[in-house]
């Protein structure tokens, strides 16, 4: 039986979880969201995520710290950054960092849907198991 | 082994300005310059259908990428000449993202064109976002032209 992927978003503008959550589930994912990068980082040490997307800049925790750790413990984990701050340099160090995406913002749920569908692909070493 | 002098492209559609076309392919020319056409299109766009959906619908991606590759060589051609040297790259996805990404993860350029036309620098973000094209020149690290048609020479630029 195929098992639902588990996608972590953190993202402290709460507007972002609330849009993507019932997307992403309607999609076949089990879904989290967390408003600061702190309580992420401690579910993180609960709980292995398939993929995460995830902002960069937040006030305690931001999303580069969150990259850097999830690819330390978690190297099969995919992480992909958003952001509305998003720059070449900053595009360079999440890709150099191990992020698995990059997308600005505002972006389509769409577009970050596939990149969170070749993810998937990916994780199943490039054969098609979502649960849609 | 010396590296070539690129100049760049940029190409939201396939309708390139022949202004800006012919204005890359003189500058290569004289630069003795590779031209590097890249077009950047967002197939998934504002649809809202599942993935499953999407997938279905989307053409295979290598398979369009080569479509494209091979749509804007046969535009731009007549434009250029067949002296310049001419490589073409086609990003699928949100564009503003993939613009970021492919400048992160390759050489920097003489210059850079915008190959659109004028008003997409300026209008057509939808839900008055501000569209990806402006945000094109703060982050390159070259001169960004604009080539405009004029009656006299048939390419003046501004940037």
């Amino acid at each position: 039986m195929d098992q639902k992927l588990n996608i972590m978003v953190v993202d402290d503008e709460a507007i972002v979880g609330k849009r993507l959550k019932p997307t992403l589930e309607r999609d076949g994912y089990e879904v989290e969201t967390f408003g600061d990068g702190t309580s992420a980082l401690d579910r993180i040490g609960q709980k292995d995520f398939d993929i995460i997307v995830t902002d960069v800049r937040m006030d305690d925790v931001d999303g580069m710290q969150i990259l850097e750790h999830v690819k330390r413990y978690s190297p099969r984990t995919k992480v992909i950054i958003i952001t509305g701050y998003a720059t070449v340099d900053l595009a360079r160090e999440a890709l150099v960092k191990g992020a698995f995406d990059f997308i600005a913002k505002p972006f389509k749920p769409a577009d970050l849907r596939v990149i969170i569908e070749k993810a998937a692909v990916d994780l199943a070493g490039g054969h098609l198991t979502t649960t849609v | 082994m010396l590296r070539q002098t690129r100049i760049a492209v940029f190409m939201e559609d396939l309708n390139v300005q022949p202004a800006a076309a012919r204005y890359a392919a003189a500058l290569a020319q004289r630069m003795n310059a590779g031209l590097y056409v890249l077009l950047l299109i967002d197939p998934v766009g504002d649809r809202r259908d599942t993935p499953r959906r999407a997938r279905e619908q989307l053409p295979d991606t290598a398979r369009l990428r080569t479509e494209y590759r091979l749509a804007v060589k046969r535009s731009l051609r007549p434009l250029i000449g067949k002296r310049v040297p001419l490589h073409v790259e086609v990003l699928l996805g949100d564009r503003t993202s993939e613009f970021l990404k492919y400048m992160a993860s390759n050489p920097v350029f003489h210059t850079a064109v915008w190959g659109g036309t004028e008003s997409a620098l300026h209008h057509g973000g939808s839900r008055g976002r501000r569209p990806w094209a402006a945000g094109i020149a703060k982050e390159l690290s070259c001169p960004f032209v604009v080539p405009r048609a004029t009656p006299t020479s048939g390419a003046g630029t501004s940037s």
